[in-house]
């Protein structure tokens, strides 16, 4: 019986660029959430405080921001509280920083793993993210309860309609903190001394981003810096939206997604490309 | 003739020695945008590539049991990995029909902290099934895996033996078409072992799977595998039945061990009080002889060596394998209430005298293990050498007996009373 033979699957030396694979990966979402899991059980599971780590972290960063930058090197907060001022920036940009980190040390971190079993690897830095995003949910939570203490006692906030806006942001976050995380750990394969500066640099970022200080305060003709990082208007916008003070820059906003798109898209190509030899290398 | 399920084609794999790539940042960009190596800028550019894996070219039908064996550096892991998608290969293709499993470690993904119940669902997960394909098979799991009491139990709780029966559980319920397995059979204890092992011939005799086997222990493969193929150097050396492919490889391993100096054999366990560092056979006149005859009076001499302290209680054992990597006998010196002690840096020569070597025809490997207070000292795990028997006049009558109907000769003493 000669029938014409149908092949599921071609194991080949290259991919195509453009071949994403996201069905395969939509296929494995059940390890998805499975990876999500396992990535949060284990920080709650036998410690005494819990979930409560995750929110003492930002309440004493943002206590030590408020000493530091705010009452030592009297940084203004644009008339917001202090509190206020500092911890949805603190908040947000953990939320960045740990799946960038996260993401970006994928493929060196899960060598084991990868070596002995194949799934589509983009679940790992995926799951990643979605860990971080419940952990965001769990120190936003804290600041919604503070936020709302605030504003039913009087004080100075004036929370706007662009509350609502709060998913968009993260989103934009994402793409970058993902996008970015995938680029690095692609070429973290060949240059190992990358992961040396990673730490470094996630740091010169954090205060090249209007965390500890409102946009407003940047001198004119430093505005650009301000413009070029794409996560500033982010930041700002949060602000804004719960604060009032602060901008939302619609504009600014959306290119700052276009681009992040642009690097997502970008940095999944890479990592599809990297990933399929990585354990050779790494 | 069955249906073409797995199809290699020209199949190869190379990996570069040394630094991968130029190493830095900077010779990669000048590279990119001038085309040249500045490293290499003159020089001629030194050919580092080696060939794991070369013109690989065959195809496995459904329903077969496929027995990969080869040398280590031969490619099996190579062909493996690339099977199993964990690596890309450098040239060809495989082409593949219906769903394809592979079990290169059992437990892959087992996260301490998590319960058995939450463990069991990551790592079905990671190896490609469905939440619901787990769910379905779940009460099989626990029950086969035999540690139902403790399934809410974080693994870390766990001792090796239930880890490793747990993680080989989910691995057994895969619902492939094409599993591929390496060397996991040789876990836990030995009744679990067994369990495993007649559970991997039901999935291919009983419900018709196609398995690759990787594996260095013949017998095995000769019990799971219908067919075989034989890896030498990257390359296939030969492809056939299960039988032919055991035959070669047994064949051309014959000289594999004999050719390393033993004390710079690397293939050891045990803490290293005592080492073997030398091994040789001799005739009952003291002449070195490389085969021996089936009832001949034999020597096995061993040239053991302690290391910085001074040993007490050392024993030593010698065994044999058959080709089929069955343990034929062991002989320790402790059967004859015989210890051994060595001061410290000390060479001492160990022998042991067969009266009437009694293994028939055919290639032997030799075992040797010392143990210092009943703890491992030394054991080689491929063995010190291989020995090669010819039949002889065992029973001192001259008759040969039917001796390649079996491997081992006994003596006894026939009367009659009438």
């Amino acid at each position: 019986m000669q029938t014409k033979h149908y092949w599921q699957l071609e194991i080949k030396p290259k991919s195509g660029l453009l071949d994403l694979k996201l069905r395969e990966f939509w296929q494995y979402r059940d390890l998805l959430l499975l990876f999500v899991r396992r990535e949060l059980v284990p920080t709650y599971k036998q410690t005494v405080l819990g979930p409560l780590w995750f929110v003492l972290q930002p309440l004493l960063t943002t206590l030590v921001y408020s000493i530091v930058f705010g009452m030592v090197a009297r940084i203004p907060t644009d008339g917001a509280p202090q509190l206020l001022f500092y911890l949805p920036g603190i908040v947000l940009w953990n939320f960045f920083s740990t799946s960038f980190l996260k993401s970006s040390s994928t493929l060196v971190a899960n060598t084991h793993i990868f070596g002995k079993v194949y799934f589509p690897r983009l679940v790992i830095p995926v799951s990643g993210l979605l860990a971080s995003m419940v952990n965001f949910g769990i120190q936003f939570c804290l600041f919604l309860t503070i936020f709302a203490g605030y504003y039913f006692t009087g004080s100075k906030v004036s929370p706007s309609a662009w509350i609502f806006a709060f998913p968009a942001l993260i989103l934009i976050l994402s793409t970058y903190s993902l996008g970015l995380g995938l680029i690095v750990s692609s070429l973290t394969i060949r240059y190992r001394d990358l992961t040396h500066f990673l730490s470094f640099g996630v740091q010169l970022l954090m205060y090249a981003t209007p965390i500890i200080y409102p946009a407003s305060i940047i001198p004119a003709n430093y505005k650009w810096v301000s413009y070029a990082n794409p996560l500033s208007p982010v930041f700002e916008a949060f602000r804004f939206s719960f604060l009032g003070t602060g901008v939302f820059n619609v504009p600014h906003l959306l290119v700052s997604f276009v681009f992040g798109l642009v690097v997502l898209f970008l940095g999944i190509v890479l990592f599809n490309q990297a990933q399929r030899t990585s354990i050779d290398t790494v | 003739m069955g249906e073409t399920v797995v199809q290699v084609e020209n199949l190869g794999k190379s990996y570069r020695l040394g630094t991968i790539s130029s190493g830095t940042l900077r010779d990669d960009v000048i590279r990119f945008f001038t085309g040249k190596h500045p490293e290499l800028d003159g020089k001629k550019v030194r050919n580092e590539t080696v060939w794991a894996l070369q013109d690989l070219n065959f195809e496995i039908q459904k329903g077969d049991a496929v027995g990969i064996v080869g040398k280590n550096g031969a490619g099996k892991s190579t062909l493996l990995k690339i099977l199993s998608r964990t690596t890309a290969p450098t040239t060809g293709h495989i082409r593949i029909k219906g769903k394809i499993a592979s079990l290169l470690e059992v437990g892959t993904g087992f996260h301490p902290e998590l319960t058995g119940r939450e463990n069991i669902f990551l790592n079905g997960a990671i190896m490609g099934m469905t939440k619901r394909d787990i769910k379905g098979k779940f009460d099989e799991i626990v029950e086969f895996s035999g540690v139902s009491r403790y399934i809410d139990t974080p693994v870390k709780r766990y001792s090796s033996g239930m880890y490793v029966r747990l993680a080989f559980a989910v691995a057994a319920h895969l619902e492939s078409e094409i599993m591929i397995i390496d060397e996991v059979l040789a876990v836990g204890d030995i009744d679990f072992q067994k369990k495993c092992l007649s559970k991997m011939s039901e999935v291919t005799q009983k419900q018709g799977r196609t398995v690759l086997f990787v594996s260095h222990n013949m017998s095995s493969v000769k019990a799971l595998c219908n067919t075989g193929i034989f890896l030498e150097s990257g390359r296939m050396k030969l492809k056939g039945s299960v039988n032919e492919v055991v035959q070669a490889y047994t064949v051309a391993n014959k000289g594999l061990v004999e050719s390393t100096e033993l004390a710079q054999r690397k293939d050891r366990s045990g803490n290293g009080l005592v080492r073997v560092i030398d091994y040789y056979v001799t005739d009952e006149y003291g002449n070195r002889i490389e085969t021996i005859l089936t009832g001949e009076k034999v020597t096995f001499n061993f040239q053991l060596k302690t290391f910085g302290e001074s040993v007490r209680n050392v024993d030593v054992g010698l065994n044999f394998f058959d080709p089929e990597d069955r343990n034929m006998g062991v002989l320790y010196s402790s059967y004859y209430q015989q210890y051994y002690t060595a001061g410290p840096n000390q060479d001492m020569l160990v022998s042991c005298t067969v009266p009437k070597f009694p293994f028939t025809m055919g290639n032997y490997k030799v075992g040797l293990r010392i143990t210092v207070n009943n703890e491992e000292a030394d054991w080689i795990l491929g063995g010190v050498g291989y020995i090669n028997v010819e039949n002889g006049d065992f029973y001192g009558s001259g008759s040969p007996g039917f001796s390649h109907h079996y491997m081992t000769n006994f003596e006894g003493t026939w009367t009659i009373d009438k």
